[in-house]
């Protein structure tokens, strides 16, 4: 509001002179308020500085920016992300890890190639530098600057914007490839209904069959990885790159984009890593190994392994997921 | 685990919002370098008063009514 | 305690990029940088006003709000600092300033931002004052010189004044009261005052 006033006032006595004049003397280039409204919402005026919106005088939107950054989108985004971390938190301490119900057989279904899981790890360990180092540029002030002082902070968030500026173009790339990857696999099909009204038996421990992917994990590639994903790396392509001689009103936005989103796509990626981790049993080792237990085929996708026993029992068949079956 | 998510909990809140930056520079306050007064030099030796004197003085020679109108 | 201020009389800055030039002449920038610069609002139509702009020194700064290490800060006189060795060039500086007063060199490829650079109001960094590593960083520390800003001080017209915000406000102030009325707000009469108005002046000094 200061900055307001000051920056009204510093208009006003510089205008106050002409304002002055009556209308009835004045010529009509003397009436000037049309000159200082343009300089106030940013026209981009002349100057023989050479540049991106050098000749703009002021920018408001910064201001706007500032207050979002700042405000909301820091209060609320923590808030949201310490939210998702206690309600895990308590799924997992009421639900406990789905555990198999059967004991497993010992015979193993390949369930992802090789090429699958380099490019799922290229992807996650991509994602999780580009989260950590993210956090850390809206967080970091407020958590880790007071505990490491600002030298050794800043010597980190030196480090963190530029692994997030490097990485981030990677991260765009192994989308690209598991979009391809996946994609066939993550197509609607009918059973993904029944999952939707049971919400996965996540709830109930009830036993709902699907293909390779259950609805849950599609939810997971288009709007995460997809949409989310897209989303992010152009408007962090916008910011990472300012060569391209983009204003700042673009950037401000794309700031926003890329921070709101980031802040779902970690919140939701929190949920994938529980679910893939401590969340179910076996299903690291699916993405570990490439390799899983028929127990836990039939257990979580049974459509799925009936359609690979069937094509198993087939002589010559090869694998639908392209594993090497003689890996391992 | 518990204790480590709820201190994780109440640092994030606490971190959250925008802190008021006024315009009094308290050393200590900010970390950094800390950068000497303009007065605290060879030229002034913390002659404070001093060089309050020669940077208004300067000031007023900006005012060229006064420099003309003697 | 003084509180530096710039301010930017248009009525009588004639673009003539003094400013800008002494600027980048006393703390020797690099290249591309522009601490300052001079816009010219309805450039070529009659009436047209130019403004020299750089930091602003905000009391309540947008910069260093945003900035995710934290390394700006105010002086004693109000002067907002930054500390480049701790400048993680992320931009965010430059997305908040109203004036669009940061800069950066160009240091890698892809427009990769070096460490940010703005107006010191000839205030130098967080360095040794008159050292070498404060002027390669920051340029020339004048107001520990007893100096202003170089801009202010050599400018012309004395469009731009610069100093302790009681002083400059009072110069413009005085220069306003001076100001034609009426039929003589066109042309220098706005500048610099009518010339019965100077007259009426002197004769008010001569008399006290
Ligand atoms: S850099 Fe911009 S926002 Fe920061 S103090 Fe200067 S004018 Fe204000
Ligand atoms: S560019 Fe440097 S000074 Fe500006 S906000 Fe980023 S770290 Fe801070």
């Amino acid at each position: 509001m200061k900055r307001i006033l000051f920056l009204l006032a510093l208009c006003a006595s510089l205008c106050v002179t002409a304002a002055d004049a009556p209308p009835a003397q004045a010529p009509a280039a003397h009436n000037n308020v049309k000159l200082w409204q343009d300089a106030r919402v940013g026209q981009p005026q002349f100057t023989t500085v050479r540049g991106v919106e050098t000749g703009v005088l002021i920018q408001s939107n910064g201001e706007t920016w500032r207050e979002l950054r700042n405000g909301p989108m820091t209060l609320y985004g923590g808030i949201l992300f310490c939210v998702v971390l206690g309600a895990i938190a308590v799924f997992y301490k009421l639900r406990g890890a789905i555990k198999l119900k059967a004991p497993m057989t010992g015979r193993l279904i390949p369930r992802f190639s090789y090429f699958e899981r380099t490019v799922h790890w290229s992807m996650a360990g991509s994602f999780v530098i580009l989260a950590l180092s993210g956090l850390n540029m809206l967080f970091g002030k407020h958590l880790l600057l007071p505990l490491f002082g600002h030298s050794l902070f800043s010597w980190l968030a030196a480090l963190c914007k530029n692994l997030h500026n490097f990485v981030g173009p990677l991260f765009l790339c192994s989308i690209v490839v598991a979009f391809f990857l996946f994609v066939k696999d993550n197509i609607w099909r009918a059973s993904d209904w029944q999952w939707i009204r049971t919400a996965g038996g996540l709830i109930s421990g009830g036993h709902v069959p699907s293909w390779r992917f259950n609805f849950g994990e599609k939810a997971w590639f288009w709007f995460g990885l997809v949409l989310i994903g897209l989303t992010i790396s152009i408007s962090g392509f916008v910011l990472d790159f300012p060569n391209f001689e983009q204003g700042r009103n673009i950037m401000q936005t794309a700031n926003i984009v890329h921070v709101v989103f980031a802040l779902m796509f970690i919140c939701m990626s929190l949920g994938h890593i529980y679910i893939g981790t401590i969340g179910m049993e076996g299903a690291l080792d699916a993405m570990r190994t490439g390799y899983v237990d028929e127990t836990w085929a039939r257990e979580h996708h049974e459509l799925w392994f009936e359609e690979q026993q069937h094509k198993m029992s087939q002589p010559g068949a090869v694998p639908a997921s392209g594993a090497p079956a003689a890996q391992s | 685990m518990r204790f480590f998510l709820m201190a994780a909990f109440v640092l994030a809140l606490l971190g959250c919002g925008d802190r008021d930056k006024v315009a009094v520079y308290k050393p200590g306050d900010y970390q950094g370098k800390s950068d000497a007064a303009p007065w605290n030099n060879k030229t002034y030796n913390g002659d404070k008063a001093k060089w309050e004197g020669d940077v208004r003085a300067r000031g007023r020679l900006q005012d060229e009514s006064r420099r003309i109108g003697g | 305690m003084a509180r530096m201020k710039f301010l930017c009389d248009s009525e009588r800055c004639i673009e003539c990029n003094g400013c800008v030039t002494a600027c980048k002449n006393e703390h020797e920038v690099p290249w591309g940088v522009n601490r300052r610069r001079v816009v010219t609002l309805s450039d070529g139509v009659p009436g047209e006003k130019s403004i020299s702009v750089a930091c602003m020194h905000c009391s309540d700064a947008p910069c260093m709000a945003v900035c995710p290490v934290d390394c700006f800060y105010h002086t004693d006189q109000g002067v907002v600092l930054h500390d480049k060795d701790m400048c993680i060039g992320c931009g965010y500086c430059f997305y908040a300033c109203p004036f669009g007063a940061p800069q950066y060199p160009q240091t890698g490829t892809f427009g990769m931002r070096g460490k940010m650079d703005k107006c010191t109001f000839c205030a130098g960094g967080p360095e040794i004052d008159h050292s070498e590593e404060e002027f390669k960083k920051y340029g020339r520390n004048r107001l520990a010189e007893g100096k202003l800003p170089i801009c202010a001080e050599m400018c012309s017209t004395k469009a731009l004044l610069g100093g302790d915000g009681d002083v400059v406000s009072e110069i413009f102030r005085e220069r306003a009261l001076k100001r034609g009325k009426g039929a003589d707000v066109w042309g220098w009469g706005t500048a610099y005052g009518s010339a019965p108005a100077q007259q009426q002046d002197k004769a008010k000094e001569g008399k006290s």
